[in-house]
């Protein structure tokens, strides 16, 4: 595996690893953006559990 | 090593025949799983009447109420653990970003060959292939096999013509006699992209599936970790203008795919690689055999598991899209539904034993949350039977505790929906942006209602009750007790109503209930009759048929901003 990965260092053109670290940069962005959604929706939801439980 | 060179213009390639294992092996492995079948029937049985008898004889009438009561109560809650399961995926999902393997990950493009099993997709394989060859993806390093399996239309044509354009990058194999299943279609480009020492991952795909451009780096740049042997992709419902089904499967596709494959990614095991873009590094696909199982209906299930069982991980990312044509009426879904339910049922009677006699080799396929996840899936239609037998049996004994044992189970469902339904659209919002719908209609309007009577019990009163008594009727008693049994057989009511969908959509003059039907009962009722129709498949030994999902070529790349 290291030797493939060190040859497609050697023979690939540059853009490819540029292509590869935006690749990168963005889906951690998108996961983090479900990350804090995911916390939005249970803080939303725990509100409406405390609703149900003191109000209704 | 052999260069790219495998021209186009050189006779078709038929690769040897494969490999079967001799008829009578085959015979007698049938035989020794229908014996097996029949055990555990029988054991069962035995199970339940001694349990009958212990109740009915021994026991002393307070004593007989009292285990009654036990064991209805044991399963209403039984009948819980689906959602508890759906819960568990849904409350991790979130975290997916903590666990996400890109950091680990370095630039890996490995020679790939893309096997394309094709049975008269004339319709559609040109622009698979036009597609596949426009990814951003180093242009010496991709080959697209078309397995091409007797096609009688005009696929070979299709598929000729593009070899001849991209000789080396488009090879055209043919099989003469085909007919005998995706499998053994797979299998015949397999041996012959692996009989040569040029791919260094192998892509297995559908015909109509379609890569978005990044599709194929996003899934290669996980075997730059020598530990993941597989990697699958989210397979997106393309259908442009699509009807009410379409949008339905679109937003199954989110939580079936988009959530609980990212959910399983946490637990660090996989259920299922998607047939339609699963991607094997060479070595971990010639550990399992160089070959996809053709023994089940769910050969893309069985290549997951051994790959796993082989030590490898099975990785999702569900940043690499790619879109597929799905059924738009109940009958084709039913007919694909069914051959994965069957494929399902086929896999829990293959390793359940194994299962239980092997836990160290089968690793976390063998741990409480996956077994959780499995199970709750394929036995959802037993445990709906069995927790509206329990209610309903409860109500004939003390209709109090039915009352709470009802309210805690669809309590339950109303967390998991509301939780689920918000985390599922938040993962993917270009889709919800056109299933938001179905989304929330998904348990069906019966369900939802339901869901709302036991979160908030007095509003049956302050609507229904009052509107009654404006229009001049009162509610008995009577009729109180009749919607209290209504309730409790819903969980199991509503498996057979969806069904009648199935019927409905292959009549001319019932047709136009199927839709209203659906929304009524539910998208998830009608996936699990599938699943209990797949059982009775399975019981009686019925024959395996592997139906195709007709296609037409209406799949768009990002079919959801067009509506």
């Amino acid at each position: 595996m290291e030797e493939r990965i060190a040859r497609d260092a050697r023979e690939l053109d540059p853009v490819w690893r540029q292509r590869f670290d935006a690749d990168v940069a963005s889906d951690l962005a998108a996961e983090g953006r479900l990350l804090g959604k995911a916390v939005a929706l249970a803080v939303i939801f725990f509100l409406l559990v405390l609703v149900r439980a003191t109000l209704l | 090593m052999t260069e790219p060179g495998i021209s186009a213009t050189l006779p078709v390639v038929e690769p040897a025949p494969l490999r079967q294992p001799p008829a009578s092996i085959r015979e007698a492995s049938a035989q020794r799983l229908v014996r097996w079948r029949i055990r555990l029937l029988l054991v069962s049985l035995a199970q339940i009447t001694i349990a009958q008898l212990i109740v009915l004889l021994f026991l002393p009438s307070d004593a007989r109420l009292f285990s009654v009561r036990v064991l209805c109560i044991a399963a209403v809650y039984l009948g819980a653990t689906p959602i508890l399961a759906a819960l568990m995926q849904y409350a991790i999902v979130g975290f997916h970003r903590l666990r996400a393997p890109y950091r680990r990950l370095r630039p890996y493009y490995p020679r790939t060959a893309i096997v394309v099993p094709a049975w008269n997709e004339g319709a559609v394989i040109g622009r698979t292939i036009d597609q596949l060859l426009a990814m951003e993806y180093p242009a010496d390093r991709v080959r697209i096999v078309v397995v091409d399996d007797a096609s009688t239309d005009e696929t070979p044509a299709v598929v000729q013509a593009r070899a001849s354009e991209h000789p080396g990058r488009v090879v055209h194999l043919r099989r003469e006699v085909g007919g005998q299943g995706k499998a053994h279609t797979l299998n015949h480009g397999v041996q012959h992209v692996l009989s040569d020492a040029w791919a260094e991952a192998v892509m297995v795909m559908d015909a109509d599936v379609l890569f978005e451009k990044d599709a194929l780096r996003k899934m290669t740049r996980h075997l730059s970790d020598p530990r993941v042997g597989a990697v699958t992709a989210y397979i997106k419902e393309g259908t442009p203008n699509g009807n009410y089904l379409t949008r339905f499967i679109a937003y199954e596709y989110i939580t079936a795919q988009a959530t609980a494959r990212r959910a399983q990614n946490m637990l660090g095991v996989l259920a299922c690689l998607a047939g339609g873009a699963q991607l094997h590094a060479r070595e971990s696909l010639e550990e399992i055999g160089g070959r996809i199982d053709a023994s089940s209906l769910a050969e893309d299930t069985v290549t997951t598991f051994r790959t796993q069982l082989a030590g490898k991980r099975v990785e999702f990312d569900g940043n690499a899209v790619v879109w597929a044509e799905e059924p738009s009426d109940v009958v084709g879904l039913w007919k694909q539904r069914l051959r994965w339910s069957r494929g399902n049922v086929q896999i829990s009677l293959q390793y359940a034993s194994m299962w239980g006699k092997q836990r160290r080799t089968f690793g976390k396929l063998a741990r409480l949350p996956f077994m959780l996840l499995w199970y709750t899936v394929v036995l959802m239609p037993v445990l709906m039977l069995g927790a509206s037998v329990g209610l309903v049996t409860l109500w004939a004994i003390d209709a109090h505790d039915a009352w709470s044992a009802f309210r805690v189970l669809w309590i339950w469902h109303a967390v998991a929906y509301v939780f689920g339904t918000g985390i599922s659209l938040a993962v993917d919002p270009q889709t919800a942006k056109r299933s938001w719908r179905e989304a929330i209609l998904f348990p069906g309007i019966i369900s939802l209602l339901i869901m709302i009577y036991t979160v908030y019990p007095p509003i049956y009163d302050l609507t229904v009750v009052r509107w009654l008594r404006g229009a001049g009727y009162t509610v008995t008693e009577q009729g109180r007790s009749l919607l209290a049994l209504f309730t409790y057989s819903w969980l199991f009511l509503c498996v057979p109503i969806a069904y009648l969908t199935k019927v409905w959509s292959e009549s001319t003059r019932f047709k136009w209930l199927v839709p209203v039907t659906l929304y009524l009962v539910g998208y998830g009722p009608l996936l699990c009759a599938v699943t209990a129709a797949a059982y009775f498949k399975e019981l009686f030994n019925a024959r395996s048929i592997w139906d195709k999902t007709v296609k037409s070529g209406r799949v768009t790349i990002g079919a959801a901003s067009t509506h």
